[in-house]
């Protein structure tokens, strides 16, 4: 039953190999003529500032931790569209109890002004 | 049938529909002009409005003592669709009377909050929510009676005190919220590895058919016994975290001081609570087997180890603290270890559970009492923390010193408050298991303990404040003052009369085969 | 031929933890445990649970990673911040050893527990785990939901910036 899977293990290994390629290729056949100049880090023309980490706003943490939830509560509702029918209508209740948390999980993150990204 | 079942779990139901309900109302509620501060990230209805979102929780959560005494006297035994939600939620006596205990403590911190966040101009009302999810976690977390809602209901109850911990956003109070994180995750991953290996062993995932398993893998001399023990040692370190017990107690003190004072109220009463609360019924029901019970190969010689050293470190290094709060920390170590001999005594005792139960009780009215006197004695940028901050303050505010000397000899058990009998009875049924040595190590705990409790009460009667020293400012808060008020009264009420309380408590068993 | 493919995967996700732990920068020590998370995937495949590995992708290598990387990064600049995996010698075989006693221990215990399947177990099927969660596990399922909701609250508020009024003045 594992042949199944056959096609993901090609597709692996085809990614694998085409960015091995062109991470290594370009070191192996490329001609290598450095400058000075061209040893600097490149930002449009000018001389680039500070080191590379920039420090993110904590926005994106705070997208990226409620993406999270929403994504966990998706997993859930994933299973339930699969029996939708064999559940009947104690499934959808339950469901809907689930998907109204989930609504008041919303309605809480916008009014909060978790959502927005200006202000 | 559907009454039955939602009588029954109404308790929980409310509490649950009061966090929705006010986490709602936190958002969308109309912001208070005067506290809105310009936060930058997220807008703030709630600012402001800490008092009236506390009232609330409050009343939620003691409405839901309420309904849980409600469904006590209908007797939950006599409301047979409760049959229906076994073996996820066990709603039996135990379960009810711990509810109980937890809305109380849980609605006592939230009053406390209620005071506390107005004062110290803390615009975090997100407070509350987060105290009813967590009560709704540790009162599935009471009731749990399979692997899977009970490590659901133990992180619900987690979480929300995560959070609770890291609210105020000093580096003290983040450092102490990441400790308390990164341990209690821990202590829930073992947790979930004991559990996991249980499901192994067993193929079970409800305590009473591992027990089943359990007993019969005993009785072959099986060869499942091996990966059973070290499940065993798993779940007992995951739950010692939890009660925080010596040696798994090193969060304890620096999340407990680091946390606004009601939510360290709140983690000493409800989170101990609940945590005892599932122990008592994961071991007797799981690991009840003959084998696992006995004294030579079994959970209780860890247990007891685990007892004494709650209480002797605990009781030692709280006499050497500066810092009051952090002494009521290691004090709740020590009480987690007094009602770890309670647990060992289950053992060979039927009264032991109940005696449990009653100690639980006590010990939530009188430390969140503690915690609440100590808030009402500072005010806003003069926080009371250390002996010296209550130096004197007998005579600048009478009542609340004499309210933080009534908790103290509570938690110290000097007749005739709470503490006393909670420890009495702790005592009588260890003695009943024939546990002598842990009696004597307790009772000479309890020797020391009083030394600690007793120099809080010299330094505020019989001490001057140091010449030039900024005095602590006792607060005005009727929300912390009322809460203090039912503490007292229930401190001094199960003093006095202990003996109904302590019938009721007898007979909430946890029902092992 | 699964042997193969199991011992590859295994060898893989050996490696890969232990990028994790003995990377000296941060950054790479996330994108290895990515790599884990994706390697404990294929291992679900080979015991049949492909709703589970999907599982796993989608949140741990799609949300979970995400976040830490967010997470490393709202740090970065912090000097305050100790983001340098140390070694200190003697520390590291403690825990080797430490690490190496518990899995002693544990396939000890493992393999002399009976009945532990050890053919191909039967396919978790999506149907099979929807229905435990929405009839068996229901009060779970619904606990479940609070848990969300209190982690996002959670979220939010330990997200915040400090507040402009009482946590400067200090306290404790």
């Amino acid at each position: 039953m594992l042949e199944t899977y056959l096609p993901m293990l090609f597709i692996f290994v085809i990614a694998l190999t085409i960015g091995a390629v062109m991470f290594f290729g370009g070191q192996l056949i490329g001609p290598k003529n450095p400058t000075p100049e061209k040893m600097m880090p490149f930002e449009c023309g000018n001389d680039s500032q500070g080191t590379a980490g920039v420090r993110l706003n904590v926005k994106f943490y705070l997208t990226a931790i409620l993406f999270v939830v929403f994504d966990i509560e998706v997993v859930f509702i994933y299973p339930w569209a699969a029996l939708f029918k064999s559940l009947g209508w104690t499934g959808f209740a339950t469901m809907l109890a689930f998907i109204a948390a989930l609504l008041i999980a919303l309605a809480y993150c916008w009014k909060k002004g978790a959502l927005e990204w200006e202000s | 049938m559907t009454f039955d079942v939602v009588y029954g779990l109404s308790p929980l139901l409310v509490v649950a529909l009061g966090a929705l309900l006010l986490m709602l109302a936190e958002a969308f509620g109309k912001p208070n002009p005067q506290g809105l501060a310009p936060t930058g990230e997220v807008s703030d209805a709630g600012a402001g409005r800490a008092g009236e979102l506390g009232m609330g929780a409050a009343v939620v959560l003691f409405v839901g003592a309420a309904l849980s005494l409600g469904v006590w006297l209908a007797g939950p035994d006599n409301l047979v669709g409760l049959e229906l939600t076994r073996p996820y939620l066990i709603w039996d006596r135990f379960t009810v009377f711990v509810c109980f205990t937890l809305c109380l403590g849980g609605g006592l911190s939230c009053l406390l909050a209620g005071g506390y966040l107005t004062e110290h101009e803390i615009d975090r009302a997100e407070f509350f929510p987060l105290v009813l999810f967590s009560t709704v976690g540790a009162m599935a977390l009471a009731a749990a009676g399979e692997l899977l809602t009970l490590f659901v209901a133990l992180e619900t109850m987690s979480l929300g005190v995560y959070a609770l911990v890291g609210l105020r956003r000093t580096p003290r109070s983040s450092e102490a919220a990441l400790k308390y994180f990164l341990l209690g995750s821990f202590a829930a991953a073992l947790m979930l590895f004991g559990a996991a290996l249980l499901y192994g062993a067993t193929g079970r995932t409800d305590l009473a058919g591992i027990g089943q398993a359990i007993a019969a893998i005993g009785q072959g001399e099986g060869p499942g016994a091996a990966q059973v023990l070290i499940a065993l040692v798993l779940v007992v370190v995951g739950l010692a975290f939890k009660v925080s017990a010596v040696p798994f107690h090193m969060w304890t003190p620096d999340a407990y001081e680091g946390a606004p004072t009601p939510a360290t109220s709140y983690m000493a009463v409800a989170v101990k609570t609940a945590a005892f609360a599932v122990m008592v019924r994961v071991l007797l029901i799981a690991f009840g087997d003959e084998r696992l019970t006995s004294w030579a190969s079994g959970w209780p010689p860890v247990l007891a180890t685990l007892a004494v050293a709650s209480m002797t470190v605990a009781n030692l290094v709280a006499g050497r603290q500066s810092s009051v709060k952090r002494m009521l920390a290691y004090s709740s170590i020590a009480h987690a270890g007094y009602a770890l001999v309670a647990v060992v005594a289950t053992i060979r005792s039927p009264a032991a559970e109940g005696s449990i139960l009653f100690y639980l009780l006590t010990y939530t009215v009188s430390t969140a009492g503690a915690f609440g006197a100590l808030i009402l004695c500072g005010s806003r940028g003069k926080e009371a923390v250390s002996y010296e901050d209550l130096a004197g303050i007998a005579k600048r505010h009478p009542a609340a010193a004499m309210a933080f000397s009534l908790f103290l000899l509570s938690l110290a058990g000097v007749p005739p408050t709470a503490g006393f009998f909670g420890k009495l009875y702790v005592f009588q049924a260890a003695i009943d298991a024939e546990l002598y040595v842990l009696t004597v190590v307790g009772l000479l705990n309890s020797l020391v303990g009083a030394y600690y409790y007793l120099r809080v009460i010299v330094f505020m009667y019989m001490r001057e404040p140091a010449p030039g020293a900024t005095l602590a400012v006792p607060m005005r808060s009727g929300y912390v003052a009322s809460a203090l008020v039912i503490a007292a009264v229930l401190v001094i009420a199960l003093g006095v009369l202990p003996n109904v309380t302590l019938e009721w408590a007898a007979i909430a068993t946890v029902g092992r085969s | 031929m699964e042997q193969i493919g199991f011992g590859i995967i295994s060898a893989c996700l050996l490696g890969a933890a232990l990028g994790v732990v003995t990377g000296k920068n941060l950054v790479h020590s996330v994108l290895w445990l990515a790599v884990t998370l994706v390697t404990t995937a294929a291992l679900y495949v080979f015991l049949n649970a492909t709703f589970l590995a999907g599982i796993q992708v989608i949140l741990y290598t799609g949300g979970v990673i995400t976040l830490m990387l967010f997470g490393v990064m709202l740090t970065r600049r912090d000097e305050r911040v100790m983001v340098e995996n140390e070694q200190n010698g003697r520390r590291l075989w403690i825990a080797a050893l430490a690490a190496l006693g518990l899995f002693a221990l544990l396939a000890a215990a493992t393999f002399k527990t009976p009945g532990l399947p050890r053919t191909q177990a039967e396919p978790t099927t999506t149907d099979a785990i929807g229905r435990a969660f929405l009839t068996e596990h229901l009060l779970a399922f619904e606990v479940l939901s609070l848990l969300l909701l209190a982690a996002m609250v959670g979220a939010i508020v330990l997200a915040r910036r400090h507040d402009a009024g009482a946590d400067a003045r200090g306290g404790l």
